[in-house]
């Protein structure tokens, strides 16, 4: 964990010194890890689109009884359109919403619903407490949960939701910050 | 126009026609909004995270906006 090469697990949902970078970053701030939700939480949209499809197909049985061909052709063209755009909306939603860890601050970066964005951040020394959380039958069989930071003051805390490897995640911020400020 | 045409234009066949045309041109100019939102958010969205492979989810993206137009030329001209 502690080489400086590239690592990349659950499909870039832990990355480990990735080659990214962030729109506020300060000089000589290195991104350590990127956060993702763990993919087993984003499951249900491609379950979801599955069913659609499923609904799509049952519905093309009673279509010819209310509509002509060319109709038919549209309905299916308009629900397969949605269907695509309903996965790549989720899928923007996934990959862009981040908790990314520097060698100097703690990012969390939200997109609520892709058109609201919000950005927390908190620098490794105003960090108070960092809690890991999981439980229930999947978090534990996928090692997935939540990692709060609490900071001091009237910092915002920060909060990184069905994050992989929580314990991990917490086991790491508290090594960079004994290494950064010796406590 | 005599009353036999207006009779013929307002046949339940010609009413179902005018009005699936009709939200049909709605949905694609809809469409056609919410794909820009997006594009322009994924710009957005990329100046926040820079990720490596942007240029595909960019393009992805970019392609959703041909589809949207598509969707709309389709519909004017052969619904």
């Amino acid at each position: 964990m502690k080489n400086n090469g590239q690592n990349h697990k659950l499909f870039h949902s832990f990355c480990l010194y990735p080659n990214v970078k962030f729109e506020t970053q300060e000089n000589k701030e290195n991104v350590i890890l990127v956060l993702r939700a763990h993919p087993i939480t984003q499951i249900y949209w491609l379950l979801n689109s599955l069913f659609f499809i499923f609904i799509l197909s049952l519905l093309n049985y009673f279509f010819p009884s209310f509509f002509n061909a060319t109709q038919i052709f549209f309905l299916n063209v308009f629900a397969i359109v949605f269907i695509l755009s309903y996965l790549w909306l989720n899928f923007l939603n996934w990959f862009f919403n981040v908790g990314v860890i520097s060698n100097k601050r703690i990012i969390d970066i939200d997109f609520h619903g892709i058109i609201y964005k919000e950005v927390t951040a908190t620098h490794l020394n105003k960090i108070e407490d960092i809690t890991s959380k999981g439980g229930g039958y999947f978090q534990s069989f996928f090692d997935y949960g939540n990692v709060f930071i609490q900071t001091a003051g009237t910092e915002a805390n920060i909060e990184f939701i069905d994050v992989p490897y929580p314990s991990q995640v917490a086991t790491m911020i508290n090594e960079l910050i004994g290494k950064k400020y010796g406590h | 126009m005599d009353i036999s045409q207006i009779n013929n234009l307002l046949t339940s066949k010609n009413i179902i026609l005018y009005f699936f045309k009709t939200i049909a041109l709605i949905i694609s100019i809809f469409y056609l909004i919410y794909s820009v939102v997006i594009l322009k958010q994924t710009e957005i969205m990329n100046k926040t995270l820079q990720a490596k492979n942007y240029f595909l989810i960019y393009s992805i993206s970019l392609f959703q906006v041909f589809l949207g137009v598509f969707l709309l030329l389709l519909t004017i001209f052969f619904l």
